[in-house]
């Protein structure tokens, strides 16, 4: 099986020739290789929700960390430290927001779990030592809350007057 | 990000790991709001994710070697002893210290742990049962900042603990939540009963010459002793979950902790805040 290639087809139309191994990273993939038995080489397996540019950054994701060890199943064993990025990865994910968004859909479409929390934990860095005025710059979020909503939030106080 | 669906926007929360910033988060609009706050299944999940990577494991792991003893507690004692929910937790007999027999009867912290955790935050959570005749010390540096009293006939029953008369605390048979923790940002310990707080200790500093630092005496001892002379077979403590974290806990973790009576791989403080949120609710509206 080494070396057998499958053709991948991003939904703007393009086709890319991938390693089966490596595009196993995606169980999503997997799955359909697996249980529908396409196997063949000329098959072309469609990816309605990826276009060719976030496709590509996925297949060169992928091919980084082909001989990576696979994720543990259970998020209890998920390492919870942020500041874990590898550095390759830290210099791939330097892309603009949109991208990392798509990134973000297309490893959860695609069910790629590495992928999927290296860039959850990229934005949870964006977040992370911000006032609530600069996490709603940084994404472009509205302020919804009336002046008496967030009085009252303060009043409610669920935390505990956490320091 | 409004195009993200909910289920990944959780998933992104779930790797904030200071409370501090999963409040900020909580702040910035209604969606997310709800998403964090509403949500007693998410913050089950992001406490037990929080609450389990910042503990700090002993040194060593507790080994059933030197005849079921280290440090002077005994291992793997008889779990009925124990609460309930606190069977499948680490639990330990600390001898009462006699007079005839002055050795072996302490618990130092420092001993236990690495360095590195008394240099920045962290905080101690633990069960305790002391047993008739039973005297709990908790010391940091020389200075005693606990002093617990057993007392089988006190008849206060509201509390589970009253101060005596110089500042001794009175309890009767009743297993307690000691959480004893300081935060970077604070020159103090404070101290949590019952998961009330109970009191804030000053730390001394002192310069050290060798390291060139400012540091703290801050050596957290417990003690126990008998406070009546007998000769008796040895009596013992009982310590229950014991669990020390690389920050200091917050309040609502902890009256979590203490409400619920579980270990703490299995508090659930978003079920704690919904039924605290339910309870506010109801004493407005009756």
């Amino acid at each position: 099986m080494a070396g057998n290639k499958i053709k991948l087809q991003s939904n703007d139309g393009d086709t890319f020739d991938v390693d089966v191994e490596i595009a196993k990273q995606s169980a999503t993939i997997k799955t359909m290789l697996e249980d529908l038995g396409m196997s063949e080489e000329d098959d072309v397996i469609p990816l309605p929700n990826v276009n060719s540019a976030i496709l590509k950054k996925v297949i060169q994701w992928a091919t980084h960390h082909k001989d990576d060890p696979p994720p543990p199943e259970d998020d209890e064993n998920r390492e919870k430290n942020l500041s874990d990025i590898s550095s390759w990865d830290q210099d791939f994910l330097k892309v603009d927001q949109g991208t990392l968004f798509e990134l973000i859909l297309a490893a959860n479409y695609l069910d790629i779990k590495g992928l999927l929390d290296v860039t959850c934990k990229t934005v949870a860095n964006m977040i992370k030592g911000r006032t609530p005025e600069e996490i709603r710059r940084q994404f472009n979020i509205k302020n919804d809350f009336t002046p008496q909503e967030e009085e009252q939030i303060k009043k409610e106080n669920e935390w505990c007057e956490e320091k | 990000m409004d195009r993200l669906p909910v289920e990944l926007l959780k998933r992104i929360f779930l790797f904030i790991d200071q409370l501090s910033d999963l409040i900020r988060t909580s702040l910035v609009c209604q969606q997310w709001r709800s998403l964090i706050v509403d949500d007693e299944h998410f913050l089950n999940k992001w406490f037990h994710l929080s609450l389990k990577f910042s503990q700090q494991s002993p040194r060593s792991h507790l080994t059933t070697n030197d005849g079921d003893r280290r440090q002077g507690l005994i291992l793997n004692p008889d779990r009925s002893l124990f609460l309930p929910n606190l069977q499948s937790s680490e639990c330990y007999l600390l001898q009462l210290m006699d007079l005839f027999d002055p050795d072996d009867n302490e618990y130092f912290f420092e001993q236990q742990y690495p360095s590195l955790l008394f240099n920045g935050s962290h905080s101690f959570s633990l069960w305790f049962f002391l047993p008739h005749q039973g005297e709990l010390a908790i010391q940091i540096g020389t200075a005693s900042i606990l002093d617990l009293h057993h007392c089988s006939h006190d008849g206060h029953d509201g509390h589970r603990w009253r101060t005596g008369n110089s500042g001794k605390i009175i309890m009767d048979d009743r297993w307690i939540h000691i959480v004893i923790g300081i935060s970077e940002s604070q020159s103090f310990y404070r101290i949590w009963l019952n998961g009330q707080d109970f009191k804030t200790f000053n730390l001394h500093y002192t310069y050290n010459k060798h390291t060139n630092r400012i540091c703290s005496t801050s050596a957290i001892t417990l003690t126990c002793k008998r406070f009546e002379r007998s000769i008796q077979s040895p009596i013992y403590a009982r310590i229950a979950d014991l669990v020390a974290f690389k920050r200091c806990l917050s309040t609502i973790e902890i009256r979590a902790i203490y409400e619920q009576q579980k270990c703490i791989s299995q508090v659930q403080v978003g079920t704690f805040m919904r039924n605290e949120r339910e309870r506010k609710q109801n004493s407005i509206s009756s």
